[in-house]
């Protein structure tokens, strides 16, 4: 085979790039092994190891990620991902965002995440150093392993990120162009990338996937001390520990999971800011089960009870990590996502790295080391073989004998875990703080339960062979409110207890005050927000009640104490998020209501019946001409499509709104930019833009523009001949535009009578609108007519000639013929939506947040009082 | 019994109303001849169909007349054709598009779709 030297490339960053990956392979691979063996033989210098090399590895993860910025900064289009996700035109501030696009850069984010948190974790995890690293380290050398790119024969093992084009694609190579150029200089046809999907090209892109993914990282921390727990046997001494990391993983997730549904409300078309899309819930199931988890941990560490469940919940919602990493990389969520995610081979990693995880945890729950090992491979074994080899035959059985392995080794599990903590559940006191924090967590979990297995559909569909949908909004919806119901009323509730005893009468009378006082906030929220039906009116009362409550038990039990408040103050905001929740979805409202315009096609069958469909479907689009105001809404909003903007890919639309009172008078004037993208690699996107008010936002998006109708222009027909006077109307043959003869004007240039130069001045009158049109006659050696044509009217005018008035000697009439076809006007469609009080929504979690900072400052302070006693 | 017995008891049930409840009344994925036989028990059940534009077939969208009413014909898995309408404006760049997951009910003479989702080829395609 011949050698080709290529020209223009740059090796040398590429070359380290994959050193820089192989060197953070095998350091956390040495790191976790010396780690591992320092827990089982108390090893000082093993575990100095495990610590140095850890530190290579952060060191490597690094540079891995410095060499792809850059790659990327310096647009070196010989590799695959900055091609494919940037371009010369890209600002720096979008290259960080070339990241996420990629499937490599997720996993690099990920493990940059999971190793800045290892380091915190050298210093700070104590005496749980050892055994924590070692989960880190051993979940980084997977993830690790994703990015190797080393291929062997068929099997492949990860996708490198310094991938060069024409390793990628070789095809690239055989082009015809290079026959020319040479293949030597086969960048000439790699100049520019593809440049990063405009719809990223969001600020709020730039911080949603960072901060996930350092959530989706944070949970591995709880995970690693539940684990450490269980490997050292100290059952209990981990829940300590691992609290405050559950509270900075909760938060951290649910700050980025909020913050991703912010983005969708403001540059999304969707019209709302949480869908239950797979997707969505993919990041929801973790955090459900995580919170659950948090509260589990704060019930034993006051009273050591539920230990058992405390652990399963713990561990589960970091399998809950991996296992959404896999619905949403696998491309098993194909059909139901609105998402679309392709299958990039690393599935058969993803399902190791989930199972290797769960078999490993599952084994240490038994007493034996050989039992424990025994277990372990014959599980492992198992389970990997049913689920990767392809056995050519029907996949029930297989999904079937998988699912026995699984839930056998889950039982088997918990069986163990009870053995090691002892199975009494010890007596619980109806007036004790842990069993109403018990009540409210079984909702949390039951509520996650649920998100859990609709989300899961297409899994077991793909198991089972099922056709099953995914369940719609509408049913999440539904099921989900009469789980937040009882968990606002339980946040303002369960607090008021002590923990183990409390005096009940004055519990009593602390629920009942603050209830009151809900109640009578509520009466008046109910009339201000016009809601009643009976869901919505227990939510909103309950809502309420978590506010007033945990204000009234920060003011009374606390003193206001606002360090000790965290969780109050997280509830409260927690309330106040649902309230707005609640309000800006069941009265949203479509605004741009379609009154006209209907009944051409939608109300009749093709029988020509009445079609009693119709009128279920929506008319939630009003078609705007430009510069044709219209009113809408009840006559309280006025809108004018004012022109086009183009700055590709974009296309702004401007649209000026009036607010109108209810006598017609103007009260409010603001101009929107609803902008199409045509977007390379998703075709046409429509995104919205929003006004906002303190009480209720305006949502407007442009779902159809008149550039987007595909016409072929027909010739004019409808043709009819009039002969007027000044002054006198007409119609046209259709009978839609009524045509005026306002003036004729002579225009005659030289004062010569052999010419006669005459133009007619028209007014057309269209659906509401006038037009001018001007026809013009002209009598020289012959005669000519320039017709008129006005595309906005569909009209053509022509003026044919003049004669005589045969009833009045001194004037004239003129002939003039008219003909139609279907007018041509710029026009968008609108669709206007209206977001009540959503500004509760976006204030709730901005004090939820600040009451999760709270309480993990709180956490830490307690685990390091905690590590200063055992010393 | 315990409080706590009984909490565990009201928990587990819920539970497995959940588990099966999601044998209920869910939606499913069908062909347009199984989407007909059910609309005639259940015109209320809302129903997924995969499919594929049709190419030959011609489509209305005339937003001059009414913005809220498209209609256009598609086949399913096993290549029946069928008009579809879809009261409301017309999906940007659907003719681009190869696969079409339409949901919603399936009415005599046409399928009513409440939704559309688009795949484009360009997001399955590995470029």
């Amino acid at each position: 085979m011949e050698t080709i030297v290529f020209n223009n490339e740059h090796l040398a960053i590429g070359n380290f790039g994959h050193f820089a990956v192989v060197l953070s392979f095998v350091a956390s691979l040495i790191s976790c092994i010396a780690y591992a063996l320092s827990v089982n033989k108390n090893s000082q210098s093993l575990l100095q190891l495990g610590k140095w090399m850890f530190f290579i590895h952060t060191f490597a993860v690094v540079a891995i990620f410095t060499s792809l910025f850059y790659i990327i900064h310096s647009h070196y289009f010989e590799y695959q991902y900055a091609y494919q996700h940037s371009s010369t035109e890209l600002p720096v501030y979008y290259m960080i965002s070339c990241f996420w696009e990629g499937q490599e850069g997720s996993f690099l984010l990920w493990m940059f995440w999971h190793a800045v948190l290892g380091c915190i974790l050298i210093y700070k995890a104590g005496s749980w150093q050892a055994p924590v690293l070692t989960v880190i380290a051993l979940a980084q050398v997977i993830l690790g392993s994703m990015l190797l790119g080393f291929e062997l024969g068929d099997f492949k093992i990860g996708s490198s990120p310094f991938q060069l084009m024409r390793e990628h694609n070789p095809e690239s190579l055989l082009i015809p162009v290079l026959d020319r150029l040479g293949k030597a200089n086969y960048l000439e046809i790699y100049k520019e990338g593809n440049g990063l999907n405009p719809l990223l090209q969001n600020y709020w892109m730039v911080i949603h996937p960072p901060t996930l993914f350092f959530g989706f990282a944070a949970t591995i921390v709880p995970f690693a001390f539940a684990f450490a727990g269980l490997w050292t046997k100290r059952l209990k001494d981990w829940m300590v520990p691992a609290l405050p990391w559950a509270l900075v993983a909760v938060m951290v997730l649910g700050t980025g999971i909020i913050m991703g549904g912010y983005w969708a409300y403001e540059s999304l078309s969707f019209g709302g800011y949480w869908a239950w899309d797979p997707v969505e819930n993919a990041s929801l199931m973790p955090w459900l089960l995580l919170i659950t988890a948090t509260h589990m941990l704060l019930i034993n560490k006051s009273t050591n009870k539920y230990p058992v469940l405390t652990f399963i919940l713990t561990i589960f919602s970091f399998f809950m990590v991996l296992y959404a990493t896999f619905l949403t990389r696998s491309g098993i969520l194909g059909n139901a996502s609105v998402h679309s995610f392709t299958d990039l081979g690393l599935s058969g990693q993803l399902i190791l790295l989930l199972f290797l995880f769960i078999f490993l945890t599952f084994s240490l729950s038994f007493k034996k080391r050989s039992m424990a090992s025994l277990f372990f491979f014959i599980s492992f074994f198992a389970i990997m073989v049913l689920a990767l080899v392809d056995f050519k035959t029907n996949i029930t059985i297989i999904s079937i004998l998988g699912s026995i392995v699984l839930l056998g080794s889950t039982i088997w599990f918990i069986r163990n875990l009870f053995s090691l903590y002892g199975t009494q559940i010890e007596t619980d006191k109806l007036y004790s703080r842990e069993f109403w924090m018990f009540v409210g967590s079984m909702v949390l979990l039951l509520s996650g339960f649920q998100v859990i297995i609709m989300t899961s559909i297409p899994v077991f569909n793909k198991l089972f062979e099922g056709s099953k949908a995914s369940a719609g909004e509408a049913y999440y919806n539904q099921v989900q409110i009469w789980f937040a119901i009882p968990i606002v009323i339980l946040t303002a509730i369960g607090q008021y207890f002590k923990y183990k005893q409390s005096d009940v009468r004055k519990v009593l009378e602390n629920i009942a005050n603050s209830l009151l006082i809900a109640i009578a906030i509520s009466i008046g929220a109910l009339f201000l927000f016009d809601i009643w039906e009976v869901q919505f009116l227990l939510l909103v009362i309950g809502s309420v009640y978590a506010m007033t409550g945990n204000i009234h038990y920060i003011i009374t039990a606390l003193k206001g104490k606002i360090k000790v408040a965290g969780a109050s103050l997280a509830h409260a905001g927690f309330g106040l998020m649902m309230l707005g929740v609640l309000v800006s979805s069941v009265n949203k409202k479509v605004l741009s209501i379609n009154t006209t315009g209907t009944g051409y096609f939608s109300e009749t069958t093709a029988e020509g019946k009445a079609d009693d469909n119709a009128k279920k479907g929506n008319k939630e689009n009003i078609l705007l001409a430009k510069n044709r105001p219209m009113t809408f809404a009840d006559n309280t909003l006025k809108a004018t499509f004012k022109g086009v903007e183009e700055i590709a890919p974009n296309k702004y639309f401007e649209v000026e709104y009036e607010v109108l009172d209810k006598a017609g008078k103007t009260t409010d004037i603001f101009r929107l930019h609803p902008n199409t993208q045509n977007n390379p690699k998703m075709g046409m996107v429509s995104n919205p833009d929003t006004r906002h008010y303190l009480t209720r936002d305006i949502f407007t998006h442009v779902t159809y523009e008149s550039s987007m109708e595909q016409r072929d222009d027909k010739e004019f027909d409808n043709f009819r001949t009039d002969t007027v006077k000044i002054g006198e109307s007409f119609a046209t043959a259709d009978g839609n535009r009524q045509l005026t003869l306002q003036k004729v004007n002579v225009l005659n240039v030289k004062n010569d009578a052999s010419i006669l130069h005459l133009q007619a001045e028209v007014v057309i009158n269209s659906i509401g609108d006038t037009f001018m049109a001007r026809p013009e006659f002209i009598s020289e050696d012959k005669i000519r007519f320039k017709e008129a044509i006005v595309d906005q009217a569909g009209v053509m005018v022509i003026f044919d000639r003049v004669i005589p008035d045969p009833e009045n000697p001194q004037g004239m009439l003129f002939v003039l013929s008219s003909a139609t076809r279907r007018p041509k006007m710029d026009y968008i469609i609108l669709k206007a939506i209206e977001f009540p009080y959503i500004n509760l929504l976006w204030l709730g979690t901005f004090i939820l947040i600040i009451g999760f900072v709270l309480s993990i400052i709180q956490r830490f302070k307690e685990f390091k009082r905690r590590e200063a006693q055992m010393k | 019994m315990k409080p706590v017995h009984i909490v565990i008891l009201i928990v587990v049930s819920i539970g497995l109303a959940i588990a099966v409840s999601f044998y209920g009344d869910t939606s499913k994925y069908v062909c347009f001849k199984e989407a007909d036989s059910i609309a005639v028990d259940r015109p209320n059940m809302k129903l997924h169909v995969v499919t594929t534009l049709s190419k030959t077939m011609p489509s209305t969208y005339d937003p001059q007349k009414d913005p809220n009413y498209f209609e256009f014909y598609a086949s399913d898995t096993t290549g029946m054709e069928k008009k579809v309408v879809y009261r409301n404006a017309k999906p940007q760049d659907l003719e681009k598009t190869d696969k079409v997951v339409l949901i919603g009910y399936s009415r005599n003479d046409y399928f009513e779709a409440t939704e559309i989702l688009k795949k484009c080829p360009s997001k399955y395609e590995k470029k």
